[in-house]
């Protein structure tokens, strides 16, 4: 079920009323967890099976691992659990670009192996929730964490409606206690957990709601023609490409922080917080102040349950090099089975080892009182998203040739105009959209914790915020509910 | 006790968060249906218009395929400066012979010599139109509650008498209206990518103007299937045969009446790509070629076959559309050569 449709909203008013309605805590745990499923369930059908098969699988797993008392025993489960996720994952997402890399081999080699794809449908949201069950046994072998007392519990954990499809990447430590610690904040006596909608969580839940709404439907989905129509090579010229990179840029930075901010604010009015996603990443002055902004429950996954593992930084200068790529390119293979998902992830990797690389060598860069004035603030932003907009490109484009066309001429500037010009002229509608979300991006950074600011406004103020938000996004919606970009990882 | 003094905040929020909600969405109701009639006044001043006497008006007329057509360079290419014959390019987004049949009185009185008609497959096919391939159908083994829903939302759309499929564009009239607020009049002669004098339905769709790489022509076709993968094969029905297809019905209509008036008419299939044709039914292409079988030998009129012509030009927008941006595209030529072909016959 996309958040951008009629369907959504519905949905979600039944559940908050009938949240409101029960009042006992297990019964409304249970009708959360019915509800998350049946919201899985329409859009996957019968792939519903995987995330229940997957709910069990982690559940059974993680009891034993804490109750075993033998270190090697626990490894064992650990490894059945970290197997089982990772051949979910990779069997549905990556089994038919093995395939495909497999027959390029053979053919190289003469052998024509020709295996027939298995052409799987992808299931939704499978890279999001393996990874959310993930750091549930790890924890638990880690001994961070109590494993779950009822099955309820982790199924809900799991498979929670806001965040199922699209994260943010839940761990089971910021989620469990809150549902075991449910309590009513204004306590009235009664003994009962229960969830309560509170006056301040439904008003901040559904600004933020609205703050997703308008970054989805009013700039995304308004910049996808731009963005996908890829122009053939004898016309291309370096301001087309520009442009193009630039609007992919603020597509997928407004479509996916869209979403997390609508699961942000939709489980915020039941009650329950989510972690944030993304902390305005084009304000970014390095690689790894960009990681520390943009998809940042992905990027401290990576950090807490590969890199450090892998060895981090405590090892050899060269190590930490070498482990930085390895993380990125796995980050890369995590969006896609695909090249040029690799190819964004490698080039991430080098941005964050050559960013080590040169503050090893030049310490002194670091306490540079330069790059803590206004000036050397600006210029830091501006090369740090140059590299940033230029790994955008192998990201949202397949096809190996074209990326690379794309690149140079991002690279090597041609100057040419002759079919720029009549292309801005083309395009001038969604370019104004992206000159409008440069401002409301300026105004959001300058300001801060601008929809907590906005959720306190007098309520009649609110009222007309949200009736102007409204109607930017009902008055240029598009016709069709456009899925987000990372429904397909 | 539950706080009450919270549970009524709680309620005053909600209210006020879905009446916000209610409203908007009157509001799209209510400006859709007045732009909605303002396109219709829009038609009606310019088939009213008062034109020159002397002048000889080509109409070519069709929905977006058709739009595609440069009519200014086509004037160009074919006739001298001085001469009497002007073309107009009367298309619209999303017409069908059922919608056009509602202004043919409007296109007779306005005495054009001639109509080029530009028909294509989904003139007679219903619902979406979406890329399918039969082969890559997956069926779902449980009930599918997003098409109950979708049936209620229609079903609730229809008893309320709202233009369903007008409702679904609001960006669309936006966008012309800011393109008209924007751009004098003056503009609109040279612009080859907005509504012009001689286009005068066509909005701004400025983003049909670019040639797409053959890869990401594929790459549509193949998100367009993996996006709809549980409905690729109920996005467009099966045409139905000539007897009970009310777009055939129409087209027959409307050709009869251009006769009738003295009007000739000349039929083209309109041309889209490998991807497109390699992802219809056999038995559709076949039920489509009857149909201008029929119409050519019922009427005597001309009836091009273009559907297939350009498959392998790098000329396209997308699988259906041909890049408006590109003036001596062999499409435009071709439309050309087929109105002086048929002016010296």
């Amino acid at each position: 079920m996309l958040f951008s449709t009629i369907e959504f909203v519905v949905f979600f008013i039944v559940v908050l009323a009938a949240i409101t309605i029960i009042k006992n805590r297990q019964f409304q745990h249970l009708f959360l967890l019915s509800a998350s499923l049946f919201f899985f369930y329409y859009s996957s059908n019968y792939l519903l099976i995987l995330l229940i098969s997957s709910i069990l699988l982690n559940f059974y797993l993680g009891k034993q691992i804490w109750k075993t008392e033998s270190q090697h025993q626990k490894k064992i489960l650990l490894a059945l659990s970290l197997a089982g996720n990772l051949a979910l994952l990779g069997f549905f997402k990556y089994a038919d670009f093995a395939i495909l890399q497999f027959n390029i081999l053979g053919q190289e080699l003469n052998l024509n192996p020709d295996i027939p794809f298995l052409n799987l449908a992808l299931p939704i949201g499978i890279s999001f929730y393996t990874f959310q069950a993930i750091t549930y046994t790890v924890d638990i072998y880690r001994g961070k964490l109590i494993p779950s007392k009822t099955l309820r519990e982790f199924a809900l954990f799991v498979s929670f409606f806001p965040q199922l499809v699209a994260g943010p990447i839940v761990r089971a430590s910021e989620f469990l206690p809150q549902l075991r610690a449910k309590i009513q904040q204004y306590e009235t006596g009664t003994k009962l957990r229960q969830i309560v909608i509170e006056n301040p969580n439904l008003r901040l839940g559904i600004t933020i709601m609205a703050f997703g709404f308008f970054k989805k439907i009013f700039i995304a989905d308004n910049l996808i023609l731009l963005t996908e129509h890829h122009v053939a090579e004898p016309e291309l010229e370096s301001f087309m490409v520009i442009i193009r990179t630039i609007a992919f840029g603020i597509r997928i930075y407004c479509d996916f922080s869209g979403y997390s901010d609508i699961a942000i604010g939709a489980a915020m009015i039941l009650g329950f917080k989510l972690p944030v996603n993304f902390n305005k990443p084009y304000f970014a002055t390095s690689p790894s102040d960009f990681w520390k902004r943009w998809h940042i429950s992905l990027s401290s996954w990576l950090r807490d349950y590969l890199y450090i593992p892998l060895g981090g930084n405590k090892k050899s200068v060269s190590n930490t090099y070498l482990n930085l790529i390895i993380v990125m390119f796995l980050g890369g293979l995590w969006h896609g089975a695909s090249w040029n998902f690799v190819i964004w992830g490698l080039l991430h990797g080098l941005y964050l080892a050559i960013h080590k690389m040169l503050l090893n060598k030049f310490p002194v860069l670091k306490d540079l009182r330069f790059f803590k004035t206004k000036t050397g603030k600006i210029i830091s932003i501006f090369i740090t998203q140059y590299f940033i907009f230029l790994a955008w490109i192998p990201f949202s484009i397949a096809d190996t040739n074209l990326m690379f066309v794309n690149m140079q001429k991002y690279v090597f500037l041609d100057f040419l105009t002759e079919n720029s010009i009549p292309f801005i002229i083309s395009q001038k509608y969604p370019i104004a959209i992206m000159g409008f979300f440069v401002l409301l991006h300026l105004i959001s950074y300058r300001t801060k914790n601008l929809p907590t600011k906005l959720s306190k406004l007098k309520l009649p103020y609110w009222i007309l915020f949200l009736f102007v938000t409204l109607f930017f996004i009902l008055f240029f919606y598009g016709g069709n509910p456009e899925p987000f970009i990372y429904f397909k990882f | 006790m539950p706080n009450l003094e919270s549970l009524n905040s709680n309620s005053k929020i909600t209210l006020s968060a879905l009446s916000v909600l209610l409203f908007s969405f009157l509001l799209v109701i209510f400006f859709m249906n007045t732009y909605t009639s303002s396109m219709e006044d829009n038609k009606t001043v310019f088939y009213h218009q008062v034109f020159d006497s002397n002048e000889k008006k080509i109409f070519l007329i069709g929905s977006s395929q058709t739009g595609q057509l440069n009519e200014v360079f086509i004037q160009n290419l074919i006739f001298d400066p001085k001469s009497n014959y002007k073309i107009y390019n009367l298309s619209y987004g999303e017409d069908s012979p059922e919608r056009r049949l509602a202004y043919i009185d409007d296109i007779i009185s306005a005495k054009p010599e001639n109509v080029i008609y530009g028909i294509g497959f989904r003139d007679f096919a219903k619902g979406t139109w979406v890329f399918t391939d039969p082969d890559t159908q997956k069926e779902n083994i449980l009930p599918e509650p997003e098409i109950y829903f979708q049936n209620i939302e229609r079903n609730v759309g229809l008893s309320l008498n709202l233009d369903y499929e007008n409702l679904k564009y609001p960006q669309a009239i936006i966008r012309n209206i800011l393109h008209n607020m924007i751009s004098s009049p003056s503009d609109y002669q040279t612009t080859e990518y907005g509504a012009t004098l001689t286009k005068p339905f066509w909005p701004s769709f400025d983003r049909l103007s670019t040639i797409a790489t053959d890869e990401a022509l594929r790459d549509i076709y193949v998100q367009q299937c993996e996006q709809n993968d549980r409905r690729c094969s109920l996005s467009y029905d099966p045409i139905n045969p000539s007897e009970e297809n009310k777009n055939f019905i129409a087209l027959k209509e409307i050709i009869k009446k251009l006769q009738e008036n003295d009007i000739e008419v000349i039929v083209y299939s309109t041309p889209h790509n490998k991807y497109f044709l390699d992802s219809m039914r056999e038995s559709d292409k076949q039920i489509f070629d009857t149909f201008l079988s029929i119409i050519s030998d019922e009427f005597d009129i001309p009836v091009y076959q273009l559907h297939d012509r350009y498959i392998n030009q790098q000329i396209w927008y997308d699988n259906s559309h041909i890049a408006l941006g590109n003036n001596d595209i062999s499409h435009n030529v071709d439309i050309g050569q087929i109105i002086l072909d048929e002016l010296k016959n």
